[in-house]
C-alpha cells in the first residue's frame, strides 16, 4: 500500500504557501490527491499522464496549479514516486522565481535517497550474512 | 535537507492536517477535493486503462485542448454529454445514484445490496429456459455468495479486533454476520434513492 512522506523543507514551504498563496496551494493538493489515489488504485508511476503532472529527470515529478482557476500563479510541487518502497515522497514547493533552486533540491534529495536505500540494503545483506 | 525517517500518511487529507496546523485550511481543503470528484474518477479510469489525453480525443473526435479543459474543470462545470462522451471512449457506461444527502453508511449499502438482488433476479430470470446460462449463473451465485460473505467477515473482524483493545465493549451483544436482502429493504431504498441509466 502506498504512504506519503514529506521533508522538513516541503512543511516548511507549504506554511508559507498556506498564508501567501492559499489557493495555488490547495490545488496542487487537490491535484496530489488524484495523483496518489492513481498510485494507490496500481497504476505504475511510468504509466501516469495527467497534465498537470511533469517528467522530471531521476523520476521526479512536478505537479503544478492546473484546475484550480485560471487567475493562479504558476506552482509546482516536486515528488519522487518511490515504486520499490511504495513511498511517495513530497521533495520541495515552489513558484517560477524558485524553480532553478526546487530542481537542484530535488538532486540534491535524489542522491540522499540513493544513499539511504543503498545504506538499507548493505544492513539487510550484513544480518543475512 | 533532512531525510530522516519521518511520519508517513496513507492519504493527503491525513498528510495536509498533519502539515498544516490550521483546521481551517484543512478544512477547505477538503470542501475544495469535494468539487472535483467526478474529474479526479476520470483521469483515475484513463490512467488505470494506460491512455492518454491524445488517444482520448482521437477516440472522441476532438481536441487534446478540449480534453485538457474537461480535465482541468469542477465537477459542476462538467456537461452530461462530456461525461458520457469520457465515459463511453474509456469503454464505460455512465450510472447516476440520486441519494439523500444524510444517507448514512448503512442506507448506502442496503441501497447497493437491493440492487445486487434485482441484477440476481434479472440473471435467474434469463437462467430458467437455458441449461447453458442456468450452469453459469448457478456458478456465480455461489462465487457471489462467498464473496460477499467474505466482504463482512473481514469488515467484521475490523471491528473485532479494535473491540479486543477496550475489553468488555462488545459483552453484551453478540457479533452477527448475517447477511439478509429482504424485499422490504429494496422498497425503502427506494424512497431515498434513484438510479437513473445513461447510455
Amino acid at each position: 500500500m502506498w504512504e506519503v512522506e514529506t521533508t522538513d523543507e516541503y512543511d516548511r514551504r507549504h506554511r508559507r504557501y498556506q498564508k501567501k498563496r492559499p489557493r495555488e496551494l490547495k490545488a496542487i493538493l487537490n491535484n496530489l490527491d488524484t495523483y496518489f489515489e492513481t498510485l494507490k488504485s496500481g497504476v505504475k508511476p511510468q504509466n501516469i499522464f495527467f497534465g498537470f503532472v511533469h517528467h522530471e529527470p531521476n523520476g521526479v515529478r512536478a505537479i503544478d496549479q492546473r484546475g484550480g482557476g485560471g487567475t493562479l500563479a504558476q506552482t509546482r510541487l516536486y515528488v519522487y514516486p518511490d515504486e520499490e518502497a511504495k513511498v511517495l515522497h513530497i521533495i520541495t514547493l515552489g513558484d517560477k522565481s524558485s524553480q532553478d533552486g526546487d530542481i537542484q533540491t530535488c538532486k540534491q534529495f535524489m542522491v540522499e535517497l540513493r544513499k539511504q536505500t543503498e545504506r538499507g540494503k548493505e544492513g539487510d545483506h550484513d544480518s543475512d550474512g | 535537507m533532512t531525510l530522516m525517517a519521518r511520519k508517513r500518511f496513507t492519504s493527503i487529507t491525513e498528510m495536509v492536517r498533519d502539515v498544516s496546523e490550521d483546521k481551517a485550511f484543512a478544512d477547505d481543503f477538503e470542501k475544495l477535493m469535494e468539487e472535483r470528484q467526478v474529474v479526479k474518477t476520470l483521469l483515475m479510469l484513463r490512467a488505470a486503462r494506460g491512455l492518454n489525453q491524445q488517444e482520448i480525443a482521437y477516440r472522441l473526435g476532438c481536441t487534446q485542448s478540449r480534453i485538457s479543459k474537461l480535465e482541468s474543470s469542477s465537477d459542476g462545470d462538467i456537461r452530461l454529454a462530456d461525461l458520457c462522451g469520457y465515459a463511453s471512449a474509456l469503454g464505460l457506461s455512465v450510472e447516476i445514484v440520486l441519494m439523500k444527502k444524510e444517507a448514512t453508511i448503512v442506507r448506502r449499502v442496503k441501497f447497493h445490496a437491493a440492487y445486487i438482488k434485482r441484477l440476481m433476479d434479472r440473471l435467474a430470470c434469463l437462467a430458467k429456459d437455458d441449461e447453458n446460462i442456468s450452469c453459469g449463473a448457478l456458478a456465480f451465485f455461489g462465487e457471489t455468495a462467498f464473496n460477499l460473505l467474505k466482504i463482512v467477515q473481514n469488515a467484521a473482524k475490523v471491528v473485532q479486533n479494535a473491540a479486543k483493545k477496550t475489553p468488555g465493549r462488545l459483552n453484551d451483544r453478540a457479533p452477527s454476520f448475517a447477511v439478509e436482502v429482504c424485499e422490504d429493504d429494496g422498497k425503502d431504498q427506494e424512497e431515498d434513492c434513484e438510479t437513473v441509466l445513461a447510455r
